[in-house]
C-alpha cells in the first residue's frame, strides 16, 4: 500500500521547491561554499601533502631521517606550506590529513548520535507511557552532565593503545543522543496528532508501519538537521580532547594536529602560521555548517530551535 | 460628511508575506466609510479577511501583514469643538499619537483574546500599566474595571490572578472589559463571543449593547459570521468576500433587497433559529473560498456565482453606489447606477 | 497539606537527589569495567613509588607502603562491589576522597580541590556574570533594534560563539602576551606557591586577565543569541499584539518582552554552569592556568584514578546543585508553577 503522505502530496510538494529554495538562500550558498572549499583542502589538498605525517621532513638533501635544527620550525616554504614543527614534521600533511581523519570521525559519531536519537526519540514520542518516561528521563540526566566531561571520563579511563579513531567516534556518537532525541521525540508527537496520522488509523496501518511509512518521511528532513549539527558539535568535541592529548591515539587528527602545535611552543615562538590554520579550519568548518543548518532551517521552515553544543 | 463617518480606507491592501514570498492577498482593494454611531456588523465567511480589515482600522499593521497600498483615516470631534470634525490620516501620525488614540479612542477585541494577556502578569498590573500610560488616574481606573467585570459575571478577586489561573472564557470576557476599560469612541469586536457558551454569549452581547446604547462606546463595529448576532443588533452591515467588501447597506436594505450574489445566498444560508447543528451544514454556499495566495481573476466570487458573466472571469467589478451609503461591487449592477 | 509549590520542590528535591546517585554509580562503575585493571594499576603504582630509590621520592617509600594498605581496607577493595559503593559514596560524602598519585607527595585530592578550586571559581563567577549581563543586554538590544543592526549583531554572535576557547586563548595569548608583551604567555604564576597572600592573589589576577577574556567574549556571543531568540518570540506572540493595540508605547512593549525573555535565560544561567565548567578546563590547560583543568589534565596525564573519580564525581554534584538550584528558580520565577502548573513551555 502506498504511504498515505505520497498521496496526499504532503511531502511531494516540499521536495519540488526545496531544491531551488536552497540555492536562493544566501546562508545556504554561502555556508555550503566554505564546507566545500574545507572538504576540498582535506581531499584535493592531500594531494600535495607528504604522504606519511610522521615522517620527518622529506625535502631533507640525502635524505636523512634525522631531524636536525636546521630542519626544525622552518617558515612556510613552497616544499613546507606551513613549515615544519619542532619534529622537523610537516605541518601542512598534518593539517590535511587531520582534517580528513576529524571529518571522518564526526560523520561516524554524528551518524551515531542521529540513529540513536531518530530510534529512541520515535519509541518515547510514539508509544508514550512508560518507555517515554525512561528515554525522557535518562536524556535529561544526560544533558545535565556535560558531555565533555564524561568523555574525558571515559577517555580518562581507557589504555592509549585501546583509544582508536572507531572507539573515540563511536563515544562520541553514544553521547550525543540526549538533546536530539528530545527534539525527535517532540516532533514525533506533534506528528502523531496530525490528520494524515489519523487516517492511515483507520486504514488499520500497523503502529510500525505508521512511525517508518508516515512520521518517519515527513520528520526526515528535521532530522538531517541534527545530523548537521551532531556532526559540527562531533568536530569540536574531537579537537577539545585531542587538544589536550586524548584523542585518537592511532591516527592524525585535527585534535592531535592542536596537542601537536601546543606541545611544540607555536605561540611562544610566534609561529603564528601554525596555530592560525589550525584554528581557523575549525571555525570555519563549525560557522560553515551553522550557516547551512539556518538555511536549511529556513527553507524547511520548521519552528525548531536548535542549539549547538560547544564545548 | 465627516461627521457621519468614524473610519476610513481607501484602496487598501494588506498581504501577508509567507516566507517563500508568496502573499496572501488577505485584504485586497478596500474602500469603505464606516458609519459613525451605533452598532454595525462586517460579515463574511472564515478566511474572507474580515480581522485583516479589523487590525488595519487600527493601523495594526505588522509583519507577517504589510501594507501594499491604501490609506487609513480616524475622524473624530476636533479637541474643543462641539462641531468641527478632523480627519486623521494613522499612517502619517506621529507613534506616540497613535498610541494615544489606541485604546481610548479606538479599540480592538481581538479574535486572539484567549491568549491577549501577558502571562507573568497579574491582570490588575496590567490594567494599572493601560490607565498610568494613557495618564488616567491608576485607583479610578481600577474601581470602574472591577464594576465591568463584574457585569461580566467575573469573580472578584480577578485583579489579584495571573491569565493562566482563569478559564478560557474568563479570559476572553476580561478583554471584553480591559478594552473597553477607556471609552473608546470606536470599538472593533472581532468574534468576542466565538469561544462562550451560550450563557457568557449573552452577557457579553448585553454588556456591549448597554455601552452602545448609553453611548459610551459610539460606534461598534462587531466582526463576525454569525448572522443571527448581526440581523439581530447592527443597524449597518459590510459583507466581505474574498478580500473584498461586496456590498454595504444599512440591515433593514440589506436583509431586504440584497444586491450582491454572495449577499443573497449567504442570507439565504442562514439556518433557523433553533435547527440543529446538521442542518446548518448541509446549507451554505455550494463551492470554496477562494485561496488568497491564488485569488481567481475578475470577480473572486464567479466560480461560485450564478450569475457569472463573461466579464466577471476577467476583469475585476468595479464598487457602485447605488445610493450614498449602499455600495455593491458585481457587475450586475454597472448600468444600473442612479 | 503541600501546595502545589511545596510539591514542586519536593518532586525536584527527588529526582536531583536519584540524578546524584546515578552520576556517582556511574563514576564509581567506569574505572572498574574499563579494560585493564585501573585499581591495580593504581596499586602497583604506589608499590612502585615504594620501590623508588630517586629523588624526592625516597622520602616517602614507607609511607606509600603504608598507603597501599590504607588503600585496600579504606575503599574496601576486598569486598563485595555493593559494599565498595557505598563505602566510597559515604567516603566520599565525608570528604575522604582518597590520595593522588599526580604529585609525588600523595597529597589527599580533597586538599588539591581546596587549593586549585578557587581560581576556577573566581575565572568562572565574574565571566559568567559579565557575560550573561552583556550577553543579554546585546541580545535584547538587536532583537528590539531589528534591520540591520539584528542582522549583523546576529551574524558576528554566531560567529563569535563558534571560535573554540581554546583557541581564541592561544590567538589572544600571541596578540598581548607574544607580540606586544603586556601579558603572561602562560597562566602560571610563576613558582610561586598557591596561598592567600597578596603577592600571589596580585600574580594570579595578572594571569587572569587572558582566560577570563576569552571565556567572557565567547560566553557573550551564546548568551546574546540565545537572548534575542527568547525576545522576538515573545515580541510576535499575542499578548504583545494586544498590549500594542491597547496603545502601550513601544518601550513598554519592549520592557514586557525583556521581563518574559529573562526568565528562561535566569534559568540558563545557573544550567549552563556545567557547560562552562566543561569548557574552561580546556582553556585552562592550553594556558596553564592554576585552576581545575590543570588540575584535571595532571590528574588524567597522571591516570589517578582515585583523583578522576573524587574529581568527576565532585564536578558532577556541583553541576547538578547548580541545575537543581535553576529549577527551584524557575518555581519560583515563573507564576505559572509558583501556582502549580508543572508543565512548562520551553
Ligand atoms: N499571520 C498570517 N500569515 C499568513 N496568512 C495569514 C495570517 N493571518 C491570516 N492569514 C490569511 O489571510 C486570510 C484572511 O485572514 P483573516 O484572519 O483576516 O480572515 P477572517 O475573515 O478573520 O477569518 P475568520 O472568520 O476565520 O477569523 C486567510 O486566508 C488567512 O489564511
Ligand atoms: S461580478 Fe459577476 S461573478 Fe461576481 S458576483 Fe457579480 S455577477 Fe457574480
Ligand atoms: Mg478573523
Amino acid at each position: 500500500m502506498k504511504p498515505l503522505t505520497k498521496l496526499i502530496g504532503v511531502s511531494k510538494s516540499i521536495r519540488q521547491t526545496l531544491l531551488g529554495d536552497l540555492f536562493t538562500n544566501k546562508r545556504f550558498v554561502i555556508g555550503f561554499t566554505i564546507f566545500l572549499f574545507i572538504i576540498l583542502l582535506g581531499y584535493v589538498g592531500s594531494l600535495f601533502a607528504y604522504p606519511d605525517p610522521w615522517k620527518i621532513s622529506y625535502y631533507t638533501p640525502g635524505g636523512t631521517d634525522r631531524c636536525t635544527d636546521d630542519l626544525r620550525y622552518l617558515p612556510p616554504s613552497p616544499e613546507h606550506l606551513l613549515g615544519t614543527d619542532n619534529n622537523c614534521r610537516d605541518i601542512y600533511t598534518w593539517l590535511v590529513v587531520g582534517l580528513k581523519n576529524t571529518i571522518w570521525i564526526a560523520a561516524l559519531a554524528g551518524v551515531i548520535g542521529t540513529l540513536i536519537a531518530t530510534v529512541l526519540g520515535m519509541i518515547a514520542g510514539y508509544k508514550g507511557g512508560l518507555l517515554d518516561d525512561v528515554i525522557n528521563f535518562s536524556a535529561n540526566f544526560m544533558i545535565v552532565i556535560p558531555m565533555f566531561i564524561v568523555l574525558l571520563m571515559i577517555v580518562g579511563y581507557v589504555p592509549e593503545r585501546l583509544r582508536t579513531s572507531m572507539l573515540v567516534a563511536v563515544v562520541i556518537g553514544l553521547l550525543s543522543w540526549p538533546g536530539p532525541t528530545r527534539v525527535v521525540r517532540s516532533m514525533v508527537m506533534q506528528n502523531k496528532a496530525a490528520d494524515y496520522v489519523d487516517m492511515a488509523k483507520l486504514t488499520n496501518f500497523t503502529s510500525t508501519e505508521i512511525l517508518f511509512k508516515e512520521i518517519l518521511p515527513n520528520i526526515a528532513s528535521y532530522i538531517f538537521l541534527i545530523y548537521i549539527n551532531s556532526f559540527s558539535s562531533a568536530i569540536f568535541t574531537e579537537v577539545g580532547i585531542g587538544a589536550i592529548g586524548f584523542g585518537p591515539f592511532d591516527a592524525v587528527t585535527l585534535g592531535r594536529a592542536f596537542n601537536a602545535m601546543l606541545a611544540g611552543g607555536a605561540i611562544t615562538l610566534g609561529l603564528w602560521w601554525w596555530f592560525m590554520s589550525l584554528g581557523l579550519v575549525v571555525v570555519f568548518l563549525s560557522y560553515s555548517l551553522l550557516l547551512i543548518n539556518l538555511g536549511l532551517q529556513h527553507v524547511f521552515n520548521p519552528r525548531l530551535r536548535f542549539t549547538v553544543y560547544a564545548v | 460628511m465627516a461627521r457621519d463617518i468614524v473610519s476610513k480606507a481607501q484602496d487598501l491592501r494588506l498581504y501577508y508575506i509567507l516566507p517563500n514570498n508568496i502573499y496572501v492577498k488577505a485584504v485586497d482593494g478596500v474602500n469603505i466609510e464606516i458609519p459613525r454611531g451605533g452598532f454595525l456588523g462586517l460579515v463574511g465567511e472564515s478566511g474572507s479577511g474580515k480581522t485583516t480589515l479589523a487590525e488595519g482600522l487600527l493601523y495594526l499593521i505588522d509583519p507577517p501583514m504589510i501594507k501594499i497600498s491604501g490609506k487609513i483615516f480616524y475622524i473624530r470631534k476636533r479637541e474643543g469643538s462641539s462641531t468641527e470634525y478632523e480627519t486623521i490620516d494613522l499612517e502619517t501620525l506621529p507613534q506616540h499619537r497613535l498610541d494615544q488614540l489606541r485604546g481610548v479612542e479606538l479599540s480592538l477585541i481581538p479574535q486572539y483574546a484567549m491568549d491577549a494577556l501577558n502571562p507573568t502578569m497579574k491582570i490588575g498590573s496590567f490594567i494599572k500599566d493601560v490607565a498610568r500610560y494613557h495618564g488616567r488616574d491608576v485607583d479610578e481606573i481600577l474601581n470602574r474595571a472591577l464594576e465591568r467585570f463584574k457585569l461580566l459575571g467575573l469573580p472578584s478577586d480577578i485583579l489579584n490572578r495571573y491569565p493562566h489561573e482563569l478559564s478560557g472564557g474568563m479570559r476572553q470576557r476580561t478583554v471584553v472589559g480591559i478594552s473597553t476599560l477607556l471609552n473608546p469612541k470606536f470599538l472593533v469586536a472581532d468574534e468576542p463571543v466565538s469561544n462562550l457558551d451560550v450563557v457568557q454569549q449573552h452577557i457579553v452581547i448585553d454588556f456591549l449593547t448597554e455601552l452602545v446604547e448609553k453611548k459610551i462606546v459610539e460606534t461598534l463595529l462587531m466582526v463576525t459570521h454569525d448572522l443571527h448576532l448581526i440581523l439581530e443588533k447592527s443597524r449597518y452591515l459590510l459583507l466581505m468576500y474574498g478580500g473584498h467588501i461586496v456590498e454595504t447597506g444599512s440591515k433593514e436594505e440589506v436583509w431586504s433587497e440584497p444586491l450582491h450574489p454572495y449577499t443573497k445566498m449567504f442570507l439565504e444560508s442562514i439556518p433557523p433559529v433553533g435547527s440543529r447543528i446538521e442542518e446548518k451544514r448541509i446549507r451554505g454556499i455550494p463551492g470554496n473560498p477562494p485561496d488568497l495566495r491564488y485569488p481567481p481573476p475578475g470577480c473572486r466570487f464567479h466560480p461560485r456565482c450564478p450569475f457569472a458573466m463573461d466579464i466577471c472571469r476577467r476583469k475585476e467589478p468595479p464598487e457602485i453606489e447605488v445610493r450614498p451609503g449602499r455600495k455593491v461591487k458585481c457587475w450586475l449592477f454597472v448600468d444600473r447606477k442612479v | 497539606m503541600v501546595s502545589s509549590f511545596q510539591r514542586y520542590i519536593i518532586n525536584k528535591t527527588a529526582t536531583y537527589i536519584v540524578l546524584w546517585f546515578l552520576a556517582a554509580f556511574l563514576n564509581f562503575l567506569l574505572p572498574r569495567i574499563m579494560p585493564g585493571d585501573p585499581i591495580g594499576r593504581y596499586l602497583e603504582t604506589l608499590y612502585n613509588m615504594g620501590q623508588g630509590t630517586t629523588g624526592g621520592i625516597v622520602q616517602v617509600v614507607p609511607e606509600a607502603e603504608k598507603l597501599r594498605q590504607q588503600v585496600i581496607e579504606q575503599f574496601g577493595l576486598d569486598k563485595p562491589p555493593y559494599t565498595q559503593f557505598f563505602l566510597w559514596l559515604i567516603n566520599f560524602l565525608r570528604g575522604d576522597w582518597g590520595y593522588s598519585l599526580a604529585f609525588p607527595n600523595l597529597p589527599p585530592v580533597i586538599d588539591l580541590v581546596k587549593q586549585y578550586l578557587p581560581p576556577t571559581l573566581m575565572l568562572l563567577i565574574p565571566s559568567l556574570v559579565i557575560s550573561w549581563v552583556v550577553g543579554n543586554y546585546l541580545g535584547a538590544y538587536m532583537a528590539l533594534k531589528g534591520g540591520k543592526v539584528d542582522k549583523i549583531g546576529l551574524s558576528s554572535m554566531q560567529f563569535i560563539s563558534l571560535i573554540p576557547a581554546y583557541w581564541l586563548i592561544i590567538v589572544l595569548v600571541f596578540i598581548f602576551g607574544v607580540y606586544y608583551k603586556i601579558l603572561p604567555v602562560s597562566g602560571k604564576p610563576g613558582y610561586m606557591i598557591p596561598s592567600l597572600s597578596f603577592d600571589y592573589i596580585k600574580a594570579l589576577l595578572y594571569h587572569w586577565i587572558l582566560p577570563m577574556t576569552t571565556i567572557t567574549l565567547i560566553g557573550i556571543g551564546g548568551w546574546s543569541i540565545g537572548m534575542r531568540a527568547y525576545v522576538i518570540y515573545q515580541l510576535n506572540a499575542n499578548y504583545m499584539k494586544y498590549s500594542k493595540a491597547l496603545g502601550l508605547p513601544q518601550r513598554v512593549l519592549g520592557r514586557y518582552a525583556f521581563r518574559n525573555a529573562i526568565i528562561p535565560q535566569f534559568i540558563a544561567f545557573a544550567m549552563s554552569f556545567g557547560g562552562l565548567f566543561a569548557g574552561n578546563l580546556l582553556v585552562e590547560m592550553v594556558y596553564g592556568y592554576p585552576g581545575m583543568g590543570s588540575l584535571l589534565s595532571m590528574i588524567l596525564g597522571r591516570l589517578d584514578i582515585f583523583g578522576m573519580q573524587a574529581i568527576f564525581t565532585f564536578t558532577a554534584t556541583m553541576i547538578l546543585v547548580a541545575n537543581y538550584v535553576a529549577d527551584i528558580m524557575y518555581g519560583f520565577l515563573d507564576p505559572r508553577i509558583r501556582r502549580g502548573i508543572t508543565e512548562v513551555v520551553e
